[in-house]
């Protein structure tokens, strides 16, 4: 086990018992390493490898709890990242569609960023329903959090995330942009 | 425009890490002692009972099937966290699996030629492999909720890791209302069967356990 290995079984196990501090050390640490992984691998298809590290994030932080420190740290983010690459390698195999989960939304920014540059947004919007549209301006041009966002249009998060994620796919196909579908 | 990693460090809160051994008090043990009651009230232990205990048959088929489940549950360990790896405990079931064959075949060659038929077969095959399943399967139901609120990455090890050890456990308590007591009839039926559970295990694992 290396130095660093030990200093992130540590800084892992302050984040299990709720250290943010702790935590965001961790995470950051972990992404760079996972986009160097996703990187490596999928390097014909970096939208997928951007997609993946936050889905790995995502499943770090899921699964935090069965993280034990007589483990290498690295040894586990490497098993839940082969897993979600695993994962991806059987779902694109199958040609299935991917059903809207939570873990999309994660990386919604980074569509949201391509497909923003893309068309006239005030045009886009227009276009939209107003609670989509409402959700994208302030998540996605404003920069809120979905939860503030929620707050401020009086809805629930989950319903603000899915408004948002729903509305910038018809943005998407409104534009005749297939790129900004995920695959 | 927010860094996803700000939403996951603000949705921190504070866990208690998890271990496989204390799931396995929660969902395992309680799985054990269901087909542990179920089978001595719809079988009932061996009619030979008290007496029964004298018997190293006994003692042989309850000791091998334990140790197997050890070696299962090594391997359903590991396999429950990222990074782990089942193929220790799996390897050391395989071999003890291959001892105990080897322990049948000889005491099938030393036994009389008239008897041999006798030691493979036994008088309960019929019940004997339906049996070992059947007391098996809750033991696997609950070492597969284990594996689900763990995160096995290589789910068709961990199933069958999962199989394997459900079938040696549910092969040491059927044991107890068994009055087989042949080496080679342990090492043919009990096993035949626990391999059975222990590929039900595999072919689950990939659809019970995703994540």
């Amino acid at each position: 086990m290396s130095r660093t290995d030990v200093t992130l079984a540590a800084l892992m196990l302050l984040a299990q018992s709720g250290d943010r501090q702790a935590y965001r050390a961790v995470l950051e640490t972990a992404r760079v390493r996972l986009v160097g992984y996703f990187r490596r691998r999928l390097s014909a298809d970096p939208g997928s490898a951007e997609d993946l590290v936050q889905d790995t994030l995502m499943a770090v932080h899921e699964k935090r709890a069965t993280f034990d420190p007589s483990l290498s740290f690295g040894a586990w983010l490497h098993g839940i990242a082969r897993y979600k690459l695993i994962d991806h390698y059987r779902r694109h195999k199958r040609r299935e569609t991917i059903p809207l989960g939570e873990d999309d939304f994660a990386a919604d920014t980074d569509d949201a960023a391509a497909t923003l540059a893309r068309i006239d947004v005030e045009a886009m919007l227009a276009r939209l329903p107003a609670k989509q549209a409402a959700a994208i301006r302030l998540i996605h041009l404003e920069g809120h959090t979905a939860r503030e966002a929620a707050d401020r249009l009086g809805a629930n998060e989950s319903a603000v995330k899915v408004s948002a994620h729903r509305g910038l796919k018809a943005a998407a196909a409104n534009a005749g942009a297939s790129e900004g579908e995920r695959s | 425009m927010t860094d996803p990693l700000d939403d996951l460090v603000d949705a921190l809160e504070p866990v208690r890490p998890v271990r496989p051994a204390n799931l396995a008090l929660r969902f395992v043990f309680p799985a054990l002692l269901l087909s542990a009651a179920g089978m001595a009230i719809l079988i009932g232990v061996r009619p030979d009972m008290p007496g029964a205990l004298a018997l190293p048959s006994f003692w042989v088929k309850l000791a091998a099937m334990l140790a197997i489940a050890g070696a299962g549950w090594f391997a359903l360990a590991a396999a429950s966290r990222p990074g782990g790896s089942p193929a220790p405990g799996l390897i050391a079931g395989g071999v003890l699996v291959g001892i105990l064959l080897l322990a049948g075949l000889a005491n099938l060659l030393l036994a009389e030629p008239g008897n041999r038929m006798d030691a493979l077969m036994g008088h309960s095959v019929q019940q004997c492999l339906p049996r070992v399943i059947l007391v098996a399967l809750p033991v696997l139901a609950g070492s597969l909720i284990l594996l689900r609120r763990m995160a096995p990455t290589r789910l068709h090890l961990a199933g069958l890791a999962a199989g394997l050890f459900a079938g040696a456990a549910g092969a040491a308590v059927y044991s107890v209302s068994c009055t087989e007591s042949s080496l080679t009839f342990l090492a043919v039926w009990y096993q035949l069967a626990m391999l059975a559970v222990a590929a039900i295990g595999a072919l689950a694992g990939p659809r019970l356990l995703r994540w």
